[in-house]
C-alpha cells in the first residue's frame, strides 16, 4: 500500500497576494495634478488665488495706515497717491482694509469650503449608499436643519459661542454642507447602480471602502464644480445677513466693505 | 403598484413628521433668543410692556403658547403681526408670496433653460471658443454676488441706457432685471454641472450605440444624453426652487419689490413671533414639497434608483 507523506495533509499555506480592485496607485493627487495642468483656466485661477493670498499677507504693511485708525477730515477721499483705493466714511484707508479683510475672507472661504465638502460628501454618500430608512432619516435631518430660519440659528450661535471668526465659520458651514450633501447623494444614488459597485460588494468590500475608494472618486468632477462654487461664493460673498456676526466693528471683511 | 403606493405614502408621512419637527424646533429656538417684539428702541413703561405681553399671551407658560401655536398652524390662521398691528400673517403671506412666486418662476425658468443650454453647448464644443465663452460667463455668474449684479444692471441698463425700469413692481419689464439678477448664480451653477455631466455621458457606450444605429446628433443629445446628464441636477433644483420662489431679501430690497423675502429677515430682527412662525412654516412646506416632488421625479427618470433601494 502506497504511503503518503505527512506534509500533504497539512493545511495549504494562504496565498498572500489578494487581488485588489482599485486603480493602480498612481495616485489621486497625481491624477488631479495632471488634470490640472491641462486646464489653463484652472492655472490662471491658482495664480490669482496665490497673488491674493500674498497680498493678504503683505498688503496691509504696504501703507502707513492701519485698518482701524479714523481720520475724519480725510473721509470719503477718491483714490489718490495718498489713499490708493480711496478712504471710507470714517477716513480709514480702503487699500489697507481690503487686504486685511481678505485675510479673514480667504480663511473663512477656504475653511468653509473644505468643511462643507467633507461633511457633505460623507453625509450624502453614506445616505445614498446605505439607502432605505437610513437615507430617509439622514436626508430629512438635513431638510429640517435647512428649513430652520437662518437668522435665528446664527443669533443663537452668537449667543453660545460669542462673536468671533469661529462663529462666522460655524454659521457658514452649519447650513452650507447640506447643498453639498444633496448633490453628492444624487451622484452616489446614480453611481451605485454601476456594475463595479456590485463587484466590490461581491468581493466583500466594506461600505466605507466602497464609498471612499469607488464612489467618491467618480463623483469628483462635480465636486470640483460645487467646490469652486462654494469657495468663490464664500469669498466674494454678500453677507449683509451676517453683518456683525463676529466682526466687531473696526475689523474689515470684504463682504462688509463691499455692501 | 401597491409597492409604489407604499413608497409614496411612506415618503408622505416622513414629510409630515419633518414638518412637525421643524415647526416645534423653530418655536423653541425662537423663544431662546433674547428680546421680544415690544422691546423697542424707545423703552415702554414697564406696566404697558407687561400689559402688552399679557394681552398677546407671551406671559403664558410655554406649553400653553406651544399648544396655541400648533393650533394656529393646523387651522392656518397665524393671527396678527406683533409689529405691524394692522396686518395679519396670513395677509402678509397672501400678498407677498404671489409677487415672489411670479418673479421666482421667471428666474427659475431663466436659470434652468439658460444653464442647461450653456452647459450643453459648452460640453459639445469642449475646449473651443464656445466652451470658453460659456464658462467665462458661468464663472462671472458664480463669483459676482447678486446685489452687485443687480446694482450694475440697474446702473447700466436703466440709468445709463434707459432701456428698462430701475425698480418697483407691476409690469413685465419691471421684472426683467430682478429676474436676471436672481437667476445669474443658479444659472452659472447649473451650466457648470450640466457641462461636466454631459462630457461624461457623451463618452458612455450607449451613446456610441446610438451613433452606430445612425441616429441624428440632435436625437442623441436630446433623447439619450441630456436625460442622463440632467439627473444630478434634480436634488439641487428642489432646494433652488423653494429658495427662489419664496423671494430674496436682497433683490427685493434693491428693486423695491413687495415680495415675501423681506419678511423672513425683518420678522426675526423685530422678534415678530407670529410672522417668524408663519413664514417659516410656509417656507418649510414649500421646501419639503419641492424636495418630495424632485425625489419622485428622480425615481421616475431613473427607475433603477427605486428598484434596488
Amino acid at each position: 500500500m502506497q504511503t503518503f507523506p505527512e506534509e500533504l495533509f497539512l493545511p495549504a499555506e494562504l496565498e498572500l497576494h489578494h487581488e485588489e480592485v482599485i486603480a493602480p496607485s498612481y495616485s489621486f493627487w497625481k491624477e488631479i495634478w495632471n488634470n490640472f495642468k491641462q486646464r489653463r483656466v484652472a492655472a490662471v485661477g491658482l495664480v490669482v488665488l496665490v497673488l491674493l493670498s500674498i497680498m493678504a499677507v503683505i498688503g496691509p504693511y504696504l501703507t502707513p495706515y492701519t485698518y482701524y485708525d479714523i481720520n475724519l477730515p480725510l473721509k470719503n477721499q477718491p483714490p489718490s497717491t495718498m489713499f490708493w483705493f480711496g478712504s471710507d466714511d470714517l477716513g480709514r484707508d480702503i487699500f489697507t482694509r481690503v487686504w486685511y479683510g481678505a485675510r479673514i475672507s480667504l480663511f473663512i472661504g477656504i475653511a468653509a469650503a473644505l468643511i462643507d465638502l467633507a461633511l457633505g460628501a460623507i453625509w450624502g454618500g453614506t445616505a445614498a449608499l446605505i439607502g432605505g430608512k437610513t437615507d430617509e432619516i439622514m436626508m430629512r435631518f438635513a431638510d429640517i436643519l435647512y428649513s430652520l430660519p437662518y437668522l435665528i440659528v446664527v443669533t443663537l450661535l452668537m449667543m453660545i459661542m460669542g462673536p468671533g471668526l469661529l462663529t462666522i465659520l460655524a454659521a457658514m458651514t452649519i447650513i452650507g454642507w447640506i447643498t453639498m450633501a444633496r448633490i453628492v447623494r444624487g451622484q452616489v444614488l446614480h453611481l451605485k447602480q454601476q456594475e463595479y459597485v456590485l463587484a466590490a460588494q461581491a468581493l466583500g468590500a466594506s461600505l466605507p471602502r466602497i464609498l471612499f475608494r469607488h464612489l467618491l472618486p467618480n463623483a469628483r468632477p462635480h465636486h470640483g464644480n460645487a467646490d469652486a462654487h462654494h469657495s468663490l461664493s464664500h469669498i466674494c460673498r454678500s453677507l449683509p445677513k451676517l453683518h456683525g456676526a463676529g466682526n466687531t466693528s473696526p475689523n474689515s471683511q470684504l463682504g462688509n466693505d463691499g455692501s | 403598484m401597491r409597492e409604489d403606493l407604499r413608497y409614496f405614502l411612506g415618503k408622505l408621512s416622513t414629510l409630515f413628521l419633518s414638518l412637525f419637527i421643524i415647526i416645534s424646533l423653530t418655536f423653541f429656538l425662537m423663544k431662546a433668543i433674547p428680546g421680544d417684539p415690544f422691546a423697542d428702541e424707545q423703552a415702554l413703561p414697564t406696566e404697558i410692556h407687561e400689559a402688552l405681553q399679557q394681552h398677546y399671551g407671551l406671559k403664558d407658560p410655554w406649553y400653553t403658547q406651544y399648544g396655541n401655536y400648533l393650533v394656529t398652524v393646523i387651522t392656518w390662521d397665524f393671527g396678527p403681526s406683533f409689529k405691524y398691528r394692522d396686518r395679519s400673517v396670513n395677509d402678509i403671506i397672501n400678498k407677498g408670496f404671489p409677487v415672489s412666486a411670479v418673479l421666482g418662476l421667471e428666474a427659475l425658468v431663466l436659470a434652468l433653460s439658460g444653464g442647461i443650454l450653456l452647459g450643453t453647448v459648452a460640453a459639445l464644443k469642449a475646449n473651443q471658443w464656445q466652451d470658453y465663452t460659456a464658462m467665462l460667463a458661468a464663472t462671472l455668474g458664480i463669483s459676482i454676488p447678486s446685489f452687485i449684479m443687480a446694482t450694475l444692471l440697474q446702473f447700466f441698463l436703466s440709468v445709463k441706457l434707459g432701456w428698462l425700469p430701475v425698480a418697483r413692481w407691476g409690469t413685465f419689464t419691471q421684472s426683467i432685471l430682478p429676474a436676471v439678477s436672481l437667476a445669474a448664480m443658479p444659472m452659472a451653477f447649473i451650466a457648470r454641472l450640466t457641462r461636466s455631466n454631459m462630457l461624461e455621458v457623451m463618452q458612455q457606450e450607449y451613446i456610441r450605440t446610438a451613433r452606430t444605429k445612425g441616429l441624428s446628433e440632435m436625437t442623441i443629445i436630446t433623447q439619450h444624453a441630456l436625460r442622463n446628464a440632467l439627473l444630478p441636477l434634480f436634488p439641487y433644483v428642489g432646494q433652488l426652487a423653494a429658495n427662489i420662489l419664496t423671494g430674496s431679501f436682497i433683490i427685493e430690497k434693491i428693486f423695491s419689490i413687495p415680495g415675501l423675502g423681506q419678511w423672513f429677515v425683518n420678522s426675526i430682527s423685530n422678534r415678530d413671533y407670529t410672522v417668524i412662525m408663519g413664514t417659516t412654516v410656509f417656507y418649510s412646506i414649500i421646501l419639503l414639497g419641492a424636495i418630495f416632488i424632485m425625489d419622485l421625479l428622480y425615481g421616475l427618470m431613473d427607475p433603477r434608483i427605486t428598484q434596488r433601494s
